[in-house]
C-alpha cells in the first residue's frame, strides 16, 4: 500500500536581502496511515518550514522557491491549485501550533470558531456543527463542554487552549495531523496530559501524526519513526527503537549525550556539541555538521553525504561519510561513557585536527 | 571573617510572602483581592551550594528570586543575608549588597540593551559601583571576563545582535560575575536556548561555581537540568514549598505526591523505559493564586487526597532521611517505583 504522505526531495529556499536561505534541502520522508513520525531538530534545522510547505502555507511567500514532491494519497500537493489545497487544509490534513493563544481568535467564542472549522468543509447546519463541537471538546477532555463552547479563548488556561486547538485540528476527522511543538509552551504536568491525549486519539481515530519537536523525550514517548534534521537536511531516519538503541549519526549522538537525563545516573560533566548551528545562508561545504563534528575527516569538508540505508537494517538511514564499522565502534565507546576523544582513539578514527569551532562557542 | 548566619547559611528566608494587590476602579481604587504569589516560604541557602527552586508557571519561584535579591519588597516575612536583616533596606542601603548578589535572566534577547556594546554591558557594574574608574583598566578587566566565559575578547565593541543566543547568555553571565559576587540567582538561564547550547551554559555555570566559590540559587522548570545542577532542591506549588531535600534524595525518593507527579511527567528519551513506566497524569490545572484552595493547596489535583487534606494545611516537617515535606499522606516506595524514572537510582 502506498504511504499516506510521501515527501520526496523537498527543497525550499527563500531569497532574502542577506542572501539565499536554504531552509529545506532535499528532504524525504514518508508517513504511513495511523502512524506517528517525529521530526527532531534545533531552531533553524528546517523542521517547521518543511511541514508548513506540506500544508501549502509557504506557497504564498513571493520569495520562496519550492521544488520536489509532496504526495498525499498519491496526489502531488505542490502542483495542486490554491482551491484544492484550501479544500484539504483543516479537513484531511490539519495542523496545530506551539502557541495556542495566538492561533485562536480572541474575539470569537470557542464554539463559533469550531463551528466555522466544520462548516468550511461540511454542508451541515449550525446546530449540527455545534453538537459536533461539543462532542469534540468532550473528547479532548474539556469539562462541561456544552457550557464551555460559549467561552472566549482568554477564559481558558494554556493547557485547555491547546486542547481546543487539538479539538479543532481533529474536528473533520483528518487523515494527517501535523503538530509543531505542541507542548513546548506548556508546563510538564500539562505536557503529560496533552501527550497522553495525542497518543489516545491517534489510536482511537487512527490519525497519522507528524510531531515536530526539539525534545527527544517527547518523541521517545509518542512516535513510531524519527527523522533527525540538521541545517535543512535529514541526517538520520529510522524506527524509533533503532534510533535510540543504535543511533548512527554524530549529531544524534551529540543530542543524546548533551542533555542531562532523569533515567541515568547523575554525571559530572555534560558533553555539549561544540559551536552552534550554522547559518542557512552560508552553510558549511560538504557535510553541514563537519565544523562541529569530533570525527571529521578531510573529505567530509567537500563531499555532501546522502541518506544511505545501513547494511543490517535497510529501514534505518544515515547521511554520514564515516564507514559503518567506524560508526558502530564510535557509538559503542560513547555508550560506555567515553568522551569523543577517547571514542576516536578506541575506534581507530584518526583526528583531522580539532573541529573548527565557531568563536566563542567552545564547550564550557 | 565571620560573615555567615547561624548554621552556616549565607541567606535565610523566613515566612516570606508577596501578595500583589488586585485593584478595581479608575480614580478611587480599592483593593478587591490579592494574587498570593508567594505565601509563607522558609528556606536557607548554604554557602557554596546550588539550591534549586522548581515548580510550574505561577508557583512563585521567580517572585521568590526577586524577593531575595530585594528587587521586590515582601509583604511579610524576613530575608537575612549573612546574619543581617535586609528585608526592608532602602535603595541606598541595598547598593553595597548588590555587589554580592547578582541575577542571570532567562531571555538573553531582552535582558541586554540592543544599543550598548558588549564591553559596556559587562563593564556597567564597575561604573555603577565606582570600581576601575580608569577606562583602560576597565577594558582589561572586561576582556578578562569575556575570556573567562568563553567569549572572544576582540568582540569588545560588538552589539548584542551580532551574537547568538548562547553567546548572549554568556554575556549575561559575564556581567553577573563581574563584581565577584557571593550569590548568583539564575532564573531559567538555559530554557530559551537550543538543546546543544544548553549543555555549554550549564557546564560554564558549574565551572565558574568551582572557580569562584559561588553560591547559586537555580530556578528552572526542567527537572533533569535541576537534578544535574543542584545540591538541594525545593519544590514549589502555588506559592508554598511542598518539599525540600538533597537532590539525590528527592529524585530517588520523592515524598510529596506533587513531586512524584512532576517527575513522572518528564518524558524520558528511552523508548523501552517509556513503555515500562506508567505516566502518572494529574487532572485539571493549577488553581488561581488569588483564591488558593483551603487546606493543602494540592488536594484538588492530588491522587492521594483524603477528607483531612481539604481543611487541614500540612506543615513542612522533617521526615526520615532528612527531607522536609508538607503532606499528610506522603508517597510509599511502591508508588514511586511504578511511575518515577529516577526511583531508587
Amino acid at each position: 500500500m502506498a504511504p499516506l504522505l510521501e515527501v520526496r526531495d523537498l527543497t525550499v529556499t527563500f531569497d532574502t536581502e542577506d542572501g539565499l536561505v536554504q531552509a529545506v534541502d532535499r528532504v524525504s520522508y514518508t508517513v504511513e496511515s495511523g502512524k506517528a513520525l517525529g521530526i527532531v531538530g534545533e531552531s533553524g534545522s528546517g523542521k517547521s518550514v518543511s511541514s508548513l510547505t506540506v500544508m501549502g502555507l509557504t506557497r504564498f511567500f513571493r520569495n520562496a522557491q519550492i521544488s520536489g514532491e509532496v504526495l498525499f494519497e498519491g496526489r502531488d500537493l505542490l502542483k495542486a491549485s490554491d482551491d484544492e489545497i484550501r479544500d484539504l487544509r483543516g479537513n484531511k490534513i490539519s495542523m496545530i501550533f506551539q502557541d495556542p493563544l495566538s492561533s485562536l481568535h480572541p474575539f470569537y467564542k470557542i464554539g463559533d470558531q469550531l463551528v466555522e472549522a466544520i462548516r468550511a468543509h461540511r454542508d451541515v447546519s449550525r446546530a449540527q456543527a455545534l453538537d459536533r463541537s461539543v462532542e469534540m471538546l468532550g473528547l479532548v477532555g474539556i469539562p462541561e463542554p456544552r457550557r464551555r463552547v460559549d467561552s472566549y479563548p482568554h477564559e481558558f488556561s494554556g493547557g485547555m487552549r491547546q486542547r481546543v486547538m487539538i479539538a479543532m485540528g481533529l474536528i473533520n476527522d483528518p487523515k494527517l495531523l501535523i503538530a509543531d511543538e505542541p507542548t513546548t509552551a506548556l508546563d510538564v504536568t500539562v505536557q503529560a496530559q496533552i501527550l497522553d491525549l495525542i497518543e489516545r486519539l491517534q489510536h482511537e481515530l487512527e490519525t497519522a501524526i507528524v510531531l515536530i519537536t526539539h525534545d527527544l523525550g517527547v518523541v521517545a514517548e509518542v512516535t513510531d519513526e524519527i527523522a533527525v534534521m540538521y541545517a535543512g537536511r535529514v541526517v538520520e531516519r529510522g524506527a524509533k527503537d533503532a534510533i535510540f538503541a543504535a543511533p548512527r549519526h554524530p549529531y544524534t549522538w551529540g543530542l543524546l549525550r548533551s542533555i542531562p537525563r532523569l533515567d541515568q545516573a547523575r554525571g559530572d560533566e555534560l558533553l555539549p556539541i561544540p559551536g552552534r548551528p550554522p547559518s542557512l545562508i552560508n552553510r558549511p561545504h560538504g557535510c553541514a555538521f563537519h565544523p562541529r563534528c569530533p570525527y571529521v575527516q578531510p573529505d567530509h569538508m567537500r563531499v555532501v553525504p546522502s541518506l544511505q540505508p545501513l547494511p543490517d537494517d535497510a529501514a534505518h538511514e544515515v547521511a554520514c561519510l564515516l564507514a559503518e564499522p567506524q560508526r558502530v565502534a564510535l557509538w559503542d565507546a560513547l555508550k560506555a561513557g567515553a568522551t569523543p576523544e577517547e571514542a576516536r582513539e578506541q575506534a581507530g578514527v584518526t583526528s583531522a585536527g580539532a573541529p573548527v569551532v565557531a568563536e566563542g562557542g567552545q564547550a564550557g | 571573617m565571620s560573615t555567615q548566619g547561624a548554621n552556616g547559611s549565607l541567606l535565610e528566608v523566613r515566612d516570606l510572602a508577596m501578595h500583589f494587590p488586585l485593584k478595581k476602579g479608575i480614580l478611587l481604587q480599592r483593593q478587591v483581592g490579592a494574587v498570593r504569589a508567594v505565601d509563607g516560604v522558609s528556606f536557607d541557602v548554604r554557602e557554596g551550594e546550588t539550591l534549586g527552586l522548581v515548580g510550574e508557571s505561577g508557583c512563585g519561584k521567580s517572585t521568590t528570586a526577586r524577593l531575595i535579591t530585594r528587587l521586590l519588597e515582601p509583604t511579610a516575612g524576613t530575608v537575612t543575608y549573612q546574619g543581617r536583616d535586609i528585608t526592608h533596606l532602602s535603595r541606598r542601603g541595598l547598593l553595597p549588597l548588590r555587589r554580592e548578589m547578582q541575577m542571570i535572566f532567562q531571555d538573553p534577547y531582552s535582558s541586554l540593551n540592543p544599543r550598548q556594546t558588549v564591553g559596556s554591558v559587562i563593564g556597567e557594574p564597575f561604573r555603577i559601583h565606582g570600581i576601575e574608574r580608569h577606562e583602560a583598566r576597565r577594558k582589561v578587566r572586561v576582556q578578562e571576563l569575556m575570556e573567562q566565559v568563553g567569549l572572544n575578547p576582540e568582540h569588545y565593541n560588538r552589539l548584542p545582535h551580532q551574537f547568538s543566543g548562547g553567546q548572549r547568555q554568556r554575556i549575561g553571565v559575564a556581567r553577573a560575575i563581574a563584581l565577584k559576587p557571593k550569590l548568583v540567582i539564575a532564573d531559567e538561564p538555559v530554557s530559551a536556548l537550543d538543546v546543544s547550547i544548553q549543555a555549554q551554559i550549564i557546564n560554564l555555570l558549574r565551572q565558574l561555581q568551582r572557580d569562584l566559590g559561588l553560591t547559586i540559587v537555580f530556578i528552572a522548570h526542567d527537572l533533569s537540568v535541576v537534578r544535574h545542577m543542584c545540591d538541594r532542591v525545593a519544590v514549589m506549588y502555588l506559592g508554598k514549598i511542598v518539599e525540600l531535600a538533597e537532590a539525590d534524595e528527592l529524585f530517588a525518593q520523592p515524598r510529596h505526591p506533587y513531586t512524584g507527579a512532576l517527575l513522572s511527567a518528564v518524558p524520558v528519551p528511552d523508548p523501552q523505559l517509556a513503555k515500562a513506566k506508567r505516566r502518572q497524569v494529574l487532572t485539571g490545572d493549577v488553581p488561581s493564586p488569588t483564591a488558593p484552595p483551603p487546606g493543602c493547596r494540592f488536594h484538588t489535583r492530588c491522587p492521594k487526597a483524603q477528607g483531612r487534606c481539604a481543611h487541614e494545611e500540612p506543615q513542612l516537617e522533617i521526615r526520615d532521611g532528612g527531607a522536609l515535606v508538607a503532606c499528610h499522606f506522603p508517597l510509599e516506595a511502591a508508588e514511586i517505583e511504578e511511575t518515577v524514572p529516577t526511583a531508587g537510582a
